[in-house]
């Protein structure tokens, strides 16, 4: 047999392996087998493979340990209850929020309960609170109470009427009444604010 | 009465039903820890351990494969993590263990038909055909859920029972 009838025939033992073990064991379908035996036949490498995969099994089989008395299996039978019957009936683990162990949960709408829940919650905020319910109503009050004359300010606490001298900026006291804008500067400012508002 | 009846009736609250799972099974698994580990009081442990397991993890049973190939992945698990727990307290530096008691794994059987010996080759094994080998004689279990046990392909569980076989020949003498 020349080089590639050699790599032919490795590779046809290799890929039979499997085979013959389903033919050893009578499992292999009858359309499979005569292409196997065929093969078997001419070949002895796979023929004693055969041979070894029909006997050695036979073998363990009977070389199975000495029968145990009937006592023996009693004993162990009760020894296993004694410890089972001491534990908890064994039941499943179930979490509220995992869907059910196996296969599609039996109840779809569990797994969406928590969704559900939290968006029943946001629209009942939307509905009491009309208009835009993230701003708070007590903003406004919160700023009103600023005003409050009661309240010190910064300036107050540093006793100084100028924050900052450095910076030529002018503390007006609420005390105080506003100065008088004379007529041109009333102008200046009502061009300014219309040019703002357009 | 079915395994999975009474893995039903179990689950259901009737112990009996699980003693007679046990009772049914626990030749056949106890084989399968004795061919493992060689002696009758680990295979024993290994039996106990098995079926508390069982009972324990009963609602993890899925039906998927046979209750008994369930059964005997558990034990496989537990005689391995015995072997491991027993090779741990029994180390010894190689140093000092005489030569004469070192395994000779490729030096062939003298013992040709030796049935004990033939059992002996077998834990010589390279653990995955081990495996393979007990979980098909001692167990009778199909290869596709010797396969399922394992983690490996259907035809990856008959070319190692394959080369188990052929090499336990050989060891044999026969080869």
């Amino acid at each position: 047999m020349d080089g590639a009838g050699l790599m032919w025939r490795w590779w046809t033992c290799r890929r039979l392996r499997s085979r013959l073990v389903d033919l050893a064991s009578g499992d292999l379908p009858a359309a499979e087998r005569t292409r196997v035996e065929l093969h078997v036949a001419g070949c002895a490498a796979c023929r004693d493979a055969l041979a070894a995969l029909r006997q050695v099994p036979a073998l363990l089989e009977s070389s199975e340990s000495p029968g145990l008395g009937e006592e023996f299996w009693l004993e162990q039978r009760r020894s296993i209850m004694q410890t089972v019957r001491d534990l908890p009936t064994p039941a499943p683990v179930r979490h509220w929020w995992r869907p059910e162990p196996s296969g599609r949960p039996r109840r779809p709408w569990v797994a969406w309960a928590p969704v559900l829940a939290a968006a029943t919650a946001v629209l009942a905020v939307v509905a009491l609170h009309p208009g835009q319910p993230w701003q708070s109503s007590d903003v406004g009050t919160a700023v009103d109470h600023l005003d409050d004359p009661a309240l010190l300010s910064l300036s107050d606490l540093a006793g100084d009427d100028v924050a900052d001298p450095g910076l030529g900026v002018e503390v007006v006291s609420s005390e105080q009444p506003m100065p008088e804008l004379s007529d041109d500067e009333l102008a200046a400012l009502s061009q300014l604010v219309g040019g703002q508002g357009r | 009465m079915e395994d999975e009846s009474l893995v039903a009736g179990t689950l259901a609250g009737r112990p009996e039903c699980f003693e007679a799972l046990v009772e049914r099974h626990q030749r056949s698994i106890h084989g399968l820890a004795h061919r493992w580990l060689g002696d009758h009081a680990a295979a024993d442990e290994v039996v106990q351990a098995t079926f508390v397991q069982a009972y324990t993890h009963l609602v993890d049973f899925r039906g998927e494969a046979s209750f008994r190939s369930w059964l005997c992945g558990i034990a496989l698990n537990q005689a391995r993590t015995l072997q491991r727990s027993r090779r741990r307290e029994r180390s010894v530096p190689l140093d000092e263990v005489p030569e004469e008691a070192l395994p000779q794994a490729d030096e062939p059987s003298a013992a040709g038909e030796n049935h004990d010996r033939l059992a002996l080759l077998v834990r010589r094994l390279p653990p995955r055909q081990r495996a393979v080998v007990n979980l098909r004689v001692a167990a009778d279990l199909p290869f596709r859920e010797i396969a399922r046990i394992e983690g490996i392909s259907e035809n990856s569980a008959k070319v190692s029972y394959h080369h188990a076989v052929t090499r336990l020949r050989q060891w044999m003498g026969r080869g």
